[in-house]
């Protein structure tokens, strides 16, 4: 039983062979005579028995939390997160996907109706371009459609929409990668009884309203049809937020509004920056790091020392801050949002959660590392007591294994004695550390 | 002389248990009624303390029931003395755990 096998590696390798032989017994005893509930709630034993069969040999369980904070560990979890970010699908398509360059594309929304008609298409489009307003702009419909005897949502769009968009199509059908890896990566499709050659679209992070899987590129949309219209707009047309009030032939009243593509195209690091940015921002102003008793007075130390240790903290903090953009894309990937705005809305605030108590752990670890050898300082010491804060210092002393000093923090910050100070021992120390 | 081992009260039933003829860890668990969770660390810590002691099944008899060789434990002289004294400190511990009957003991 796989189970009973991984467990069984808790256990030292000269116990190990007995006790697997031991539970497998006893479980195919349980299996025979039990049922399914009652051999897992036998398996739940298994736990108690390999914590008892550990402790027997002397095997502790405390894990040692200060060894996250060393560089090992912190470029383990950034691996793996990395690795994990890139084996979830949907944070693999993110982290590899490219937009279609929506800088300058917008779509032409009505304030009242998320979509509009074709008829009000032709207007705008018409007195857009009579405005120079937009370059170019294309029109599409979505709707429910078997292809290949697959429901999918398929958009009836005027045959300029890749042009617009910024792609080439070599077909008069075109899959988005999604809609592709769904047909199971097809060279022709059928559609309406008809079968096609298809092209496909690269992966995209550009979330287009109705998220079209299927593209069929026409020269005219249906009469009557209502979707969505995609426009290029001119260059120097800077605010794309205004709203026009235009009256069609039927003296009908359209309120004309541009929403750059932008704001739909999931851009993993603009969530990232902006979070990173907060955190910065936030650090400082969290109480114990604001103190006098965040900084430990080096006097003393050479440049080149403090250099170093300023440099393994930022690899820290690096790490720190990577492992916790690449944790939160996941989680906003898997929470699916339905806007690409919110997703980048989740994945900010996932990330700064993480990364802020994370960075003030790894500050407040760095404090109490030798600028030597950057190792944590230990075999904490309480020395002096209360009265002696009059003209000297009580509180902990902390100690480099290496031999390269210590750090002195005192209980209560005084005017003499105000942060922990670092008092490197000199050579003659060397005979205790050996 | 040396002082005998108090045992707990689960310890107790169920070194009882094997001392009346129930000799694997399911067996022991079905008689008890403890969960496997208590039983297989408690037969580890009275093996470890010489109260009961343990030893695997013949290959040829698992073979002849087509199951797994078991690990049958039983207890040792030293136990008598614990087991005694666990049955006049836990007066129902006989109560707890029946005796097996021959035809049923493994």
């Amino acid at each position: 039983m796989l189970f009973l096998r991984l467990l069984s590696f808790l256990l030292p390798a000269r116990l190990r062979y007995e006790w697997l032989r031991e539970w497998h017994a006893e479980s195919y005893a349980v299996r025979r005579e039990t049922n399914a509930v009652a051999t897992l709630r036998f398996l739940c034993g298994t736990w108690a028995d390999v914590w008892a069969l550990r402790e027997a040999a002397g095997l502790k369980w405390a894990f040692a939390w200060g060894e996250l904070l060393s560089l090992r560990w912190q470029s383990g979890i950034a691996m793996a997160s990395l690795m994990m970010a890139l084996v979830v699908p949907v944070s693999r398509r993110v982290l590899l996907a490219s937009s279609y360059g929506a800088d300058g594309l917008v779509l032409m929304q009505d304030n009242a109706r998320a979509k509009i008609s074709d008829e009000e298409f032709a207007e705008w489009e018409w007195r857009n371009k009579r405005q120079l307003q937009v370059r170019e702009s294309a029109f599409y419909s979505v709707s429910v459609r078997r292809v290949n005897g697959v429901p999918m949502r398929v958009a009836m769009a005027t045959s300029n929409l890749m042009q617009v968009l910024g792609m080439k199509a070599d077909a008069p059908v075109v899959l988005s990668a999604e809609g592709a890896r769904r047909l199971g990566q097809p060279a022709s499709v059928v559609l309406d009884g008809a079968r096609h050659d298809v092209g496909v679209i690269p992966e995209t992070t550009l979330r287009l309203p109705e998220e079209p899987e299927v593209f069929v590129l026409v020269h005219a949309v249906p009469a009557g049809a209502r979707g969505y219209a995609v426009a290029e707009k001119v260059r120097w047309a800077a605010d794309l937020r205004w709203g026009v009030e235009l009256f069609s032939a039927g003296r009908t009243r359209m309120s004309n509004s541009y929403v750059p593509l932008a704001t739909r195209t999931v851009v993993p690091w603009r969530a990232f920056f902006i979070a990173l940015v907060m955190t910065l921002l936030a650090l400082p102003a969290s109480q114990p790091l604001s103190s006098r008793a965040a900084r430990v007075e080096q006097q003393g130390l050479s440049k080149a020392l403090k250099m170093r240790a300023a440099g393994f903290l930022f690899l820290q903090m690096a790490l720190v801050v990577v492992s916790s953009g690449l944790v939160a894309l996941i989680v906003a990937s898997i929470a699916h949002c339905s806007e690409p705005t919110e997703e980048s809305l989740f994945q900010a605030v996932v990330t700064f959660a993480l990364a802020l108590p994370l960075l003030r752990v790894v500050l407040h670890g760095h404090r109490y590392r030798c600028p030597h050898c950057l190792r944590p300082l230990g075999h904490a010491a309480v020395v002096g007591s209360p009265s002696a804060s009059f003209l000297d210092w009580y509180g902990v002393e902390l100690v480099c294994s290496q031999g390269h000093g210590l750090v002195h923090v005192p209980d209560m910050p005084t005017t003499w004695f105000p942060a922990p100070r670092w008092v490197a021992l000199d050579a003659s120390w060397s005979e205790l550390f050996s | 002389m040396a002082e005998l081992p108090k045992l707990s009260h689960s310890a107790a039933l169920i070194l009882h248990a094997i001392a009346v003829g129930y000799r694997y860890g399911f067996s022991v668990m079905e008689s008890t009624g403890l969960p496997s969770g208590t039983v297989y660390p408690a037969l580890r810590r009275l093996e470890a303390d010489g109260l009961i002691k343990s030893q695997w099944e013949s290959q040829a008899i698992a073979d002849k029931e087509q199951r797994p060789p078991r690990k049958y434990y039983k207890v040792t002289a030293a136990a008598r003395g614990v087991l005694e004294a666990s049955r006049s400190r836990y007066p129902l511990l006989a109560a707890l755990s029946a005796p097996v009957d021959e035809k049923e003991r493994v």
